[in-house]
């Protein structure tokens, strides 16, 4: 019975390095779209039930609408 | 409907009309697009597969990323199987009551504004309401033509009443709540976020090769500031806050007045002297004063040339990092921009818009560094058009 030469090994185990090199783990992130008014019929709701804030031209103090998600609670690679 | 588009390296799907987007790294889009054509009950076989046979992981590392992503994705709502969608949030019932619009009387007077290419009638009852009207809309008022929308403000200005288009928008008390109200309401019917690509939360300008460049940041970065130093500088201003961007990727001006928080106000006092002779107004809790924009309206969309994001830092090393277009996406939504009506013919026009030109984020302490940056850039990206 032949056995694989022990230089096959080592280049197999090379190629097994570099593939796994080459991997970076998946990520998804989700960005939310802002619920800011705008000029339809649903902004009514908006301007008139939600705070100043929700309006143009307020420049409110960041209070980002968008939330990430990544694997296993880490961060983002963006 | 899932859309799906491709953005740099990553890939970015979404539901149609949905709000929210779902960028998906290299590794991931590469498993989404095995997983799209595997059968569903061996699909979390085959990317296992994948993991172990093209990246020599461990049969561990590749389960734990696989069943991850694919909890991930069914949270999401993107795998068949996990379609039941959260309620909609938006048919809630709406149970205000809408008064009538106040009939407008023989005393009133018709202002004609101009926004990002709509023509808008305001009929103001109030005298002093319109006197302050005029000066606030100066920098958009235009000859009578026929108008898109028609704003009727009654009233006066210790009680007043807006309608739009014979419909009732709002109500309130005090000369400077009616103001803000007009602006506001001028500003959304122009921004037709339905009808647009995005309306980008920033500021836009227009550089010496016809191109626009955005300052987008969420309130509170300076934007404004820098925005209203380079209108001072030259460059003509489309919006301070708010930037519409059509069907076809351009930039549409506003032409409103510029709103300065009192903080801004000994920075920019060198380049705009006229700020110290400017009435302060209330609006929202905070004193403000509007400034028109120097230069010449921009009546034509313009295409994007330059994305920049800037950040006041006090204390900070000036300094400016490149961005992917991933990044300036990312930049773009969590600064509140506005998407509706989501479809995939938006999506690829979103992807391939916020790919099109080079984005910057900016760090600077002072308006100095932050107008250096800025010019750096603006420079770098007339250059290969310079040897051409």
């Amino acid at each position: 019975m032949n056995t694989k030469p022990t230089t096959d090994s080592i280049d197999t185990q090379r190629r097994n390095i570099t593939k796994l090199a080459l991997w970076t783990p998946p990520v998804m992130m989700t960005l939310m779209l802002s619920k800011r008014a705008s000029a339809d019929s649903s902004s009514s709701v908006d301007t008139l039930s939600g705070p100043p804030a929700d309006t143009w031209g307020s420049t409110p103090p960041a209070s980002s609408t968008s939330t990430t998600g990544s694997l296993g609670g880490a961060t983002s690679t963006y | 409907m899932l859309l799906h588009t491709t953005l740099g390296t990553s890939h970015v799907l979404a539901h149609s009309g949905g709000d929210r987007l779902h960028l998906l790294n290299a590794s991931a889009a590469e498993l989404w697009q095995l997983h799209q054509v595997s059968d569903d009950k061996v699909a979390a076989h085959s990317l296992i597969q994948k993991l172990i046979v093209d990246y020599g992981l461990s049969k561990a590392a590749a389960s734990s990323q696989v069943e991850e992503l694919l909890l991930h994705w069914r949270q999401s709502g993107l795998l068949a199987d996990s379609l039941e969608r959260l309620p909609d949030t938006l048919a809630q019932a709406c149970d205000w009551v809408i008064a009538p619009p106040f009939p407008a009387t023989a005393r009133s007077m018709t202002l004609t504004v101009r926004l990002a290419g709509l023509c808008c009638g305001v009929v103001v009852e109030d005298a002093q309401l319109t006197e302050r009207l005029k000066v606030l809309l100066s920098s958009v008022l235009t000859s009578p033509e026929p108008l898109a929308h028609q704003l009727v403000l009654t009233g006066t200005a210790i009680q007043w009443q807006l309608s739009v288009n014979e419909q009732f928008e709002s109500t309130g008390q005090g000369l400077e709540n009616a103001l803000t109200s007009v602006l506001h309401t001028l500003i959304n019917l122009a921004c037709q976020a339905e009808e647009r690509l995005l309306v980008i939360h920033g500021a836009g300008l227009r550089l010496a090769n016809g191109r626009g460049l955005l300052l987008i940041a969420p309130g509170g970065s300076g934007k404004t500031t820098l925005a209203t130093a380079l209108n001072a500088q030259g460059y003509a201003l489309l919006s301070d806050d708010v930037v519409p961007v059509n069907l076809a990727g351009e930039l549409l001006g506003l032409g409103t007045p510029i709103c300065l928080k009192s903080g801004s106000w000994s920075v920019l006092a060198a380049l705009r002297p006229d700020i110290a002779s400017t009435q302060s107004v209330e609006r929202f809790d905070q004193t403000v004063r509007y400034l028109p924009p120097l230069g010449d309206g921009l009546a034509c969309p313009i295409p994007l040339g330059l994305l920049l994001f800037p950040r006041y830092q006090p204390g900070s090393v000036p300094h400016c990092q490149a961005l992917s277009p991933e990044e300036a996406l990312q930049h773009i939504i969590e600064a509140e921009a506005v998407i509706r009506n989501l479809t995939q013919a938006k999506l690829d026009a979103l992807a391939s818009w916020v790919s099109s030109v080079p984005a910057y984020a900016l760090c600077y302490p002072d308006l100095d560094s932050a107008l250096a940056l800025v010019r750096q850039q603006v420079d770098k990206l007339s250059q290969p058009e310079t040897l051409l």
